[in-house]
């Protein structure tokens, strides 16, 4: 019950302040002294979110920009680019010169952007057919420091200690 | 999926560093029209019960493995993301073929306008949350820390 209770709606609360501006938080800390009666928003009408207002949540916005084809079925198209979602993450330097590992890499689309940084990027995904594209798109953009495996997360064929660092990009 | 982040932590060298990012289904994603440099919002796109009920599973996993202490979070956030579609027709088409969606949005302009921009461009707005944890080990190898333990021999 205890790991449940992590999720519940109230617990919003202190990961929605950690991701306000100072100034934002100030205002959550005036509003709990006197709280005020004003209108729900429409989500928090509906439960999601409840803490989290539409008008405090001021996020960076990512553009999949116009280089990326419009809707196909090929939906990892549609995600962030690779560097973009990086940037979003704290920088290049997270994996810079270091050996990477893209646990869920499907169509190898996060990898072989990663891999001009690293110093080697490994992908794993249990699907047969995603990792052949992934290696032929890696032979397409001429990456040589990429490694492709069939695999499934929960038995990952590598040594202890081999990474420094995992990525679980849309896929936990 | 707390066995694929016990093998992660396995994987991972000291000091190592695991990054979990995937949409956040808290927060609920926007249809919106891009008008020169604003974005007129038309609806909201809910996520998918069965979506929703992976994503807390996913939360209760990372959050087993804090308390396991495999993994202590560095940082965390969110962005935008925009999915941009040519049209309002190839967005109904995207959400009706997309399990992370429901499958109609819930349109907050009348069908009216809706049929007025239809051959506008669209985007749908979702967050997109991240964590940057750092793998917990031993500087000193299990095998060789239970070899110099007097309590262990």
């Amino acid at each position: 019950m205890r790991e449940g209770a992590e999720d519940a709606p109230g617990r919003d609360r202190i990961h929605g302040r950690e991701l306000m501006g100072a100034q934002a938080a100030a205002e959550v800390d005036q509003t709990a002294r006197a709280p005020r009666v004003r209108p729900k928003s429409v989500i928090e009408r509906r439960g999601h979110a409840r803490s989290i207002s539409r008008a405090k949540l001021r996020l960076p916005v990512i553009d999949v920009g116009t280089c990326v084809p419009i809707y196909s079925s090929n939906s990892s198209s549609l995600r962030p680019r690779p560097l973009d979602e990086l940037r979003a993450w704290g920088g290049t330097r997270l994996i810079r010169g270091r050996k990477v590992l893209d646990v869920g890499c499907g169509d190898g689309r996060f990898a072989v952007g990663l891999a001009p940084l690293a110093a080697s990027v490994d992908g794993i995904d249990p699907d047969p057919e995603a990792i052949r594209i992934a290696r032929r798109n890696a032979r397409a953009a001429g990456i040589r420091n990429i490694h492709f495996e069939v695999g499934a997360a929960q038995q990952l064929p590598y040594a202890d200690d081999t990474f420094d660092v995992v990525i679980l990009s849309w896929s936990l | 999926m707390v066995d694929a982040l016990r093998e992660t932590h396995r994987v991972l060298a000291p000091g190592g560093v695991l990054v979990d990012a995937r949409p956040d289904s808290r927060v609920v994603a926007r249809v919106e029209r891009p008008t020169g440099s604003r974005f007129q919002r038309y609806g909201l796109v809910e996520t998918n019960r069965l979506t929703l009920k992976d994503d807390r599973m996913s939360d209760v996993a990372i959050a087993h493995a804090k308390r396991e202490r495999l993994f202590k979070s560095r940082r965390r956030g969110r962005f935008w993301h925009l999915v941009p579609f040519e049209s309002l027709a190839e967005l109904r088409d995207y959400l009706w073929d997309h399990l992370r969606f429901a499958r109609r949005a819930r349109w907050s302009v009348d069908a009216a306008t809706r049929r007025r921009h239809a051959a506008d461009r669209f985007v749908i707005r979702r967050a997109i949350r991240y964590e940057v944890l750092s793998a917990i080990k031993a500087t000193v190898p299990s095998t060789a820390r239970a070899a110099s333990d007097p309590r262990m021999q």
